[in-house]
């Protein structure tokens, strides 16, 4: 499956970034990614407190190598800009003008869940149904439904699934962890702020989940009528 | 002592959402504002104890902005929250003075919790010690007033 990313700048510049990755299992090409690789990619550097990746095994962090060719392109934009955002999928086309920050954000957060990282192969479910720019509601809903499905098809169909979202909350917590690690490694890497501020962007759907399992899901009792 | 009030200074609407939401238990009067002619405004009106400033904002930055507020209304606890920045910088704020904490983004929400405690402690305290000192200073000149009136009078109280 291939989602390409267009970035077009008000100077007249572009900006293209293919994301191919395996449609049954939303896990990148690893031949389409760099083979020579920058330092702040390194595992052993910054690897996150609880990565379960051996650095015998593992030279890179497979979050981080995601991202070079996105740093490459966008180490020297501001994130404040203004682009036009054009995204291609095997479905669907989404163009809409938006900041460079928001864009990347959603670039970022598909091509971390596709990585490979072991915290954030929960999340690929989601890029496998990629809906770009999406908003904290979005998020939440497909994010639940995510997880659902999961332990349902964890569980096997006649045994009690238990409806906690507890585990949710927990992939989410390892995510930020995933993400402080992801911007510490970028901030040395890149001359301007667009691939940490899109880092900084995916955080904040993170950051606001618990609040949104907490409060948000009781607001959609009126969506969900039929259903209770 | 007065109420506590925040103000949260960022040009991403979500960042603010976000944090909002990491002070939404505690017991704060919340402002917002998503540049910083915006949080000038808020800062002139309200008595604000802390603010948390982004550093990249379109238009004035978080660090003239924090250099303003701290001429205008020293007693104001100022943070800088910043996806970007070098250990310099951050050494070079702190230590100067310009700014009570370096926080960077993303940021852990306990250590912002507490950041901002602190920061409200701090704004207290120095609050209290200038009441202090004002009423010492009234009474330094009360002591000074009777002593004129009546020479000796004071040195007899304090025997």
């Amino acid at each position: 499956m291939r989602v390409a990313y267009r970035f077009s700048f008000e100077s007249g510049r572009e900006e293209t970034v293919v994301v191919s990755f395996d449609s049954d299992t939303a896990l990148q090409d690893m031949r389409n990614l760099p083979q020579e690789l920058p330092g702040w990619t390194d595992l052993e550097q910054g690897q996150c407190s609880h990565c379960s990746l051996d650095v015998e095994q593992h030279k890179a962090c497979p979050a981080a190598r995601s991202l070079v060719d996105v740093v490459k392109r966008f180490g020297d934009v501001d994130s404040h800009q203004s682009v036009v955002l054009r995204v291609v999928m095997p479905e669907r086309k989404v163009v809409n003008a938006t900041t460079v920050q928001r864009g990347l954000g959603s670039l970022v957060g598909l091509l971390l869940a596709t990585s490979g990282c072991p915290h954030l192969g929960f999340f690929r479910p989601m890029a496998r149904f990629h809906l770009p720019l999406s908003s904290e509601e979005d998020t939440a809903m497909r994010a639940v439904g995510m997880y659902l499905i999961g332990r349902y098809l964890g569980h096997g169909k006649d045994q009690d699934l238990g409806l906690s979202l507890a585990g949710l909350r927990e992939l989410y917590r390892n995510l930020e962890i995933v993400n402080s690690s992801i911007a510490l490694r970028l901030r040395g890497a890149a001359e301007n702020d667009a691939s940490v501020n899109a880092v900084i962007f995916l955080d904040m759907f993170a950051k606001s989940m618990p609040f949104i399992l907490e409060d948000k899901l009781q607001d959609l009792r009126p969506l969900f009528s039929a259903y209770l | 002592m007065y109420e506590n009030k925040i103000l949260l200074v960022d040009d991403e609407p979500s960042v603010l959402n976000s944090l909002e939401r990491v002070f939404a238990d505690e017991d704060y009067v919340i402002f917002t504002a998503n540049d910083a002619v915006k949080a000038l405004e808020i800062i002139d009106q309200e008595k604000i104890k802390v603010i948390i400033s982004d550093e990249r904002m379109p238009g004035m930055k978080g660090s003239q902005l924090l250099s303003l507020i701290a001429l205008q209304h020293p007693e104001v606890v100022r943070i800088t929250l910043t996806g970007h920045a070098s250990i310099d910088a951050a050494m070079k704020a702190v230590n100067q003075g310009e700014i009570f904490r370096f926080m960077l983004k993303p940021w852990d929400n306990f250590e912002l919790l507490m950041a901002v405690r602190m920061g409200i402690e701090k704004y207290d305290i120095e609050m209290k010690n200038r009441k202090l000192l004002a009423q010492l200073r009234t009474q330094e000149l009360q002591l000074e007033r009777a002593e004129r009136i009546s020479p000796g009078i004071t040195q007899f109280a304090q025997e």
